[in-house]
């Protein structure tokens, strides 16, 4: 029996190939971009898979000062040290620290830009069940000067994975001996590490003689990455409870009062989707994703529900002959079943061939590094899923449909669809291009917000500057660069600071003023500038003045706005203020300005004066740079030879902040334009199927008088209502899901109401497009032979 | 074989009732030939329904080999059908997609009878329509006669005890036509029990009792001489 139904499934196939072309075009496209969007969800979701993931949290450290906290993701030292010998929930601990402070990692053969260096205790790579090709996880580290490297970065720097006893120098004065080689970490991972160092290098640092006498009992510097792992069935809740009355105990400057958790362990496979205080994130884009993979999927299987219903009079002769000659509803089912089987395999056949051709350009759409093999059962696990799931909501509908035929009516060509299938139909479009029209409505306000937060006004002017952070060796010969880079051609002015504007990413809460209530930390971001730093970033000073680069200005601090509104200092000018210890005033307060992500709202800052800060600042003029640019490396070799020059210009920076989010707008565009262009096949499918069942009206309307117009009208009309009636029902679903990805920014751009009647208008348009134009080619046919053919 | 005593059916729409069948009765026998004849419109095609189990009646009863059926529910119907009835139809209806071979096999297939079992009944029964050389062409491939000869072998590859015409010559020239009457006189000469609407006194002469219908009610029955007892 399945031989035969095979056989009749692929000839009906044959028999349609208008109809069922458009058909299989829409699901082939429709299965491809879900399968693309569900691989992007599950790689957002598959983060972190290392080691027992399951187990394994990173601690964040909560800082709170009266009604305001802040969550960290890096902690103090004695916090791994702590949880491993007294919380006995706690399995493991280690520590992780970027390795700074080095501009060059280099063999004897290859050199790189000091990257992807990190300290770590020991236990890390047993912690990470991180496997060695060489070397013994038990004992890693031979001594302060042994690196573990990955195989990637044994290739990398000497071109070979037998790397065992071969040197890493950094800045060509610090040498480091392999002493093992691991596998690569996934790529899909906060660990974008290759060369691992022992963190004694660091604790070596600590000689007693300072305000911490050890790392493990630093608990003032947010140093590292501290991860967890908990034993099997240990809470989390209690680790944190733990924790927090072993910092009391143990931090001198532990604020006793405080009754709130001071760390929240947050799950390493949640890091990429929630911020360090499990506050959803990236979480909301995957949810919204997964929302679009079901709008598209539903719109590809209404495309194929409805080209199949619509076509139904035209198997229903079948049907009631296979009823009358014994077929029951049941076989007559799995025969219609059998044939959308095959109709999706060939589907996902397509699918899988436009998946290999595109995944190239999905991952660079997506800045995802994601291997499109056909052999991955991963990849295998995301097509299943969609195309099950799919077939299962696609094809029960049409099998009932179609299997319900009363036989006798069929035969005698008196049924149509069935009772109710024009009406569901109906309902179908609509629900259809009601998923088109949320979707124009979210690529509309994706957009405008991502060009909201590239195009506001941060408070100070990014335009045409770059830095770079200058070396010792440069720094002693400060004035004599300023003058030189002065004098070149185009460059309007210099100045320095030692934080990134972009995103500066400092905080203290080492502060004081008259007033401050000493049960409270007041957590603020200073921000170290010379005199001419303010001016060059056209900051706005709302009250007092700018730093005069006299020797009394490292007494002085300019405040921003929130820092005095939330520090609660009135007529704060004059106003006495300490940071780290160091007691001046409060010369000025600059208007607010973004020193981080539009995300997050602008935090209190505080601007210090600093004689020699490391980072300088070059605005340059309208005009050519290339040679002022080639004079500052010439600069720059001359004091630092063997160094790359790097630098960034700020506006760059800026867009590389948000890189992420304008992915998120470019795949959303992308995804929306496909799936109103299924929507659109679907809608084409089903007015040329009505055009031809009208043929005989037409040619009789036409014989009759009617005009091209009228009749295309008459052909347009029912289309276009169910379009109007989609957009009434999308366009409140849309502006709600909207307002929930707003909620990821602190500055939002507005929900106008031309977004939601431009998408509205914009749908009518592209399906008044795509029925009119079988509307008309009906219209201009000739009657007569509509009549006959009838 | 078939008693059919009071029966009734109606076709309502909004405001209107039609009687199609009309307190209705008569028997057919086991072997018999029997022709329903009557003008457009007086209940022929809805009484070949009913008795193919194809519709409800709304009234009255109707025995089939012994069982009452009126009130079966479709399933039960569609079972008692497969196994006991064949039909024939004006229009030849065969499945556009499906060969001659594979039109005839499918009743084969939805009795669940084993493949090669169903290959030699199939040829069996082709080689008796004289289509065995047809058998893997496709119905548009066949003149008229052939497509009914076709119709016909699928009426009886399941050996039914009841094959139900629907004027079976109705688009056939007369030869071709009274070759498929002569189909249909060996069937029942074989013991098939055959129920015939048509509007042709010709092919009403083949069968042994003609049953003439108005306004879905009997009017006269006559048993032709050359079967008179």
């Amino acid at each position: 029996m399945f031989k035969i139904h095979l056989k009749s499934a692929w000839r009906n196939l044959c028999k349609s190939k208008f109809y069922n072309g458009l058909s299989l075009l829409g699901l082939s496209l429709g299965l491809c971009v879900a399968i693309f969007i569900a691989v992007w969800i599950n790689s957002e979701l598959s983060y972190n898979e290392i080691g027992d993931a399951k187990r394994i949290y990173r601690v964040s450290s909560i800082l709170s000062s009266g009604e305001n906290s802040q969550t960290w993701g890096v902690s103090v030292g004695p916090v791994a040290y702590y949880a491993k010998r007294e919380v006995p929930e706690v399995e493991d601990a280690i520590r992780l620290r970027d390795f700074y402070g080095y501009r060059i990692f280099s063999s004897s053969s290859n050199k790189f830009e000091a990257r992807g260096g990190a300290l770590v205790d020991p236990e890390f790579f047993n912690f990470f069940d991180l496997k060695f090709i060489e070397g013994d996880a038990s004992s890693p580290f031979s001594g302060n000067n042994s690196v573990i490297i990955s195989k990637k970065a044994a290739q990398k720097y000497f071109g070979t994975t037998e790397a065992i006893g071969k040197t890493i120098a950094a800045d060509y004065k610090e040498h480091f001996t392999v002493t093992g080689i691991i596998e690569n970490l996934p790529n899909n991972s906060s660990l974008d590490y290759e060369l691992f160092f022992p963190i004694s290098i660091f604790s070596n640092e600590y000689d007693g003689s300072g305000y911490w006498e050890s790392m493990d009992t630093d608990w003032g510097n947010f140093n590292f990455l501290t991860f967890l792992k908990l034993k099997k069935n240990a809470s989390a809740e209690k680790v944190v409870q733990k924790l927090t009355k072993i910092q009391k105990a143990k931090d001198r400057n532990a604020i006793q009062s405080e009754t709130r958790d001071a760390y929240y362990l947050q799950p390493i496979q949640q890091i990429n989707l929630y911020s360090y205080g499990g506050e959803p994130t990236q979480i909301k884009t995957v949810r919204i994703f997964g929302i679009v993979l079901i709008l598209i999927l539903c719109i590809a299987s209404i495309n194929y529900i409805n080209l199949n219903t619509a076509r139904s009079i035209q198997r229903a002769k079948e049907v009631s002959l296979r009823k009358l000659i014994g077929a029951d509803r049941k076989q007559l089912f799995i025969q219609f079943i059998i044939e959308s089987c095959i109709f999706f395999l060939l589907a996902i056949v397509l699918a899988m061939g436009l998946i290999y051709l595109l995944a190239p350009s999905f991952n660079s759409v997506s800045g995802k590094n994601i291997d499109f093999s056909f052999l991955d059962p991963e990849l295998w696990r995301m097509i299943g899923a969609v195309f099950i799931s799919t077939l299962v909501a696609s094809s029960i509908y049409p099998a009932i449909l179609l299997s319900s035929f009363k036989p006798l009516e069929a035969i005698k060509g008196n049924v149509i669809t069935g009772v109710g299938a024009g009406s569901f139909r109906k309902v179908l479009v609509c629900l259809q291009f009601s998923f088109s029209v949320i979707l124009i409505i979210s690529t509309i306000i994706i957009g405008k917000q991502l060009d909201f937060i590239t195009s506001k006004n941060p408070g100070y002017d990014r335009s045409q500057v770059f830095h770079f952070s200058m070396p010792e060796e440069m720094r002693s010969h400060k004035e004599a660069i300023v003058n030189q880079i002065k004098n070149l051609p185009n460059i309007a002015s210099v100045s320095f600071s030692n934080s990134n504007i972009i995103n500066n990413g400092m905080t203290t809460g080492d502060t004081n003023w008259d007033g401050k209530d000493p049960q409270s930390d007041f957590i603020v971001n200073p921000i170290g500038v010379d005199e001419d730093f303010i001016p060059m970033m056209k900051m706005q000073l709302v009250a007092g003045e700018n730093f005069k680069g006299r020797a009394n200005d490292s007494l002085h601090f300019i405040l921003n706005e929130t820092a005095v509104k939330q520090a609660g200092i009135k007529n704060p000018i004059g106003k006495s203020f300490e940071l780290w210890e160091t007691k001046g005033i409060i010369a000025g307060v600059v208007k607010d300005f973004n020193f981080a992500s539009m995300k997050n709202k602008i935090e209190p800052a505080v601007m210090y004066y600093d004689p020699n800060p490391y980072r300088i600042y070059i605005k340059t003029t309208d005009g050519d740079i290339s040679a002022s640019m080639a004079a500052i490396e010439e600069i720059w070799n001359t004091y630092n030879p063997g160094f790359p020059f790097s630098y960034s210009f700020l506006d760059k920076q800026y867009e590389t902040m948000y890189c992420n989010d304008i992915r998120t707008g470019k795949l959303f565009r992308i995804f929306s334009i496909l799936a109103i262009f299924v929507s659109c096949l679907g809608l084409f499918g089903l007015s040329t199927y009505t055009a031809q069942l009208k043929n005989r009206e037409i040619g009789i309307r036409k014989v009759l008088g009617a005009s091209v117009a009228q009749i295309t009208s008459l052909l347009s009309k029912d289309f276009l209502k169910l379009i109007a009636i989609s957009c009434i029902i999308a366009i409140p679903v849309g502006w709600y899901l909207m307002q929930f990805w707003l909620q990821n920014f602190a500055y939002k751009t507005n929900l106008d109401w031309w977004i939601f009647a431009g998408a509205g208008i914009l749908t009518l348009l592209i399906a008044l497009v795509t029925v009119s134009s079988q509307a008309i080619k009906a219209a201009l046919s000739n009657p007569v032979k509509n009549i006959k053919t009838e | 074989m078939i008693k059919i005593t009071d029966l009734e059916k109606f076709y309502r729409t909004d405001e209107v009732q039609t009687i199609a069948i009309n307190k209705l009765s008569f028997e057919v026998k086991e072997g018999e030939f029997v022709s329903v004849m009557g003008p457009s419109g007086c209940g022929k095609s809805t009484l070949l329904n009913i008795l193919g189990l194809l519709d409800d009646p709304d009234g009255g009863s109707y025995i089939f080999n012994g069982i009452e059926v009126a009130g079966f529910n479709e399933r039960k119907r569609a079972n008692l059908r497969k196994h006991n009835i064949g039909f024939v139809f004006q229009s030849f209806n065969l499945i556009d997609e499906l060969s001659v071979f594979e039109n005839v096999e499918l009743p084969l297939i939805y009795t669940g009878v084993k493949p090669a079992e169903r290959k030699e009944r199939v040829h069996e029964v082709l080689e008796k329509m004289q289509i065995m050389h047809r058998r893997k062409h496709f119905p548009q491939q066949l003149s008229g006669g052939q497509q009914q000869r076709v119709a016909v072998a699928r009426a009886v590859v399941n050996n039914p005890k009841l094959i139900l015409a629907d004027e079976p010559t109705g688009n056939l020239d007369s030869s071709n036509g009274n070759e498929v009457m002569d189909l249909l006189t060996e069937l029942n000469a074989a013991g098939t029990t055959i129920i015939m609407v048509t509007h042709s006194e010709h092919d009403a002469k083949y069968s042994h009792r003609i049953i003439r219908m108005l306004d879905g009610q009997k009017v006269t029955e006559n048993i032709l001489a050359e079967y008179q007892h």
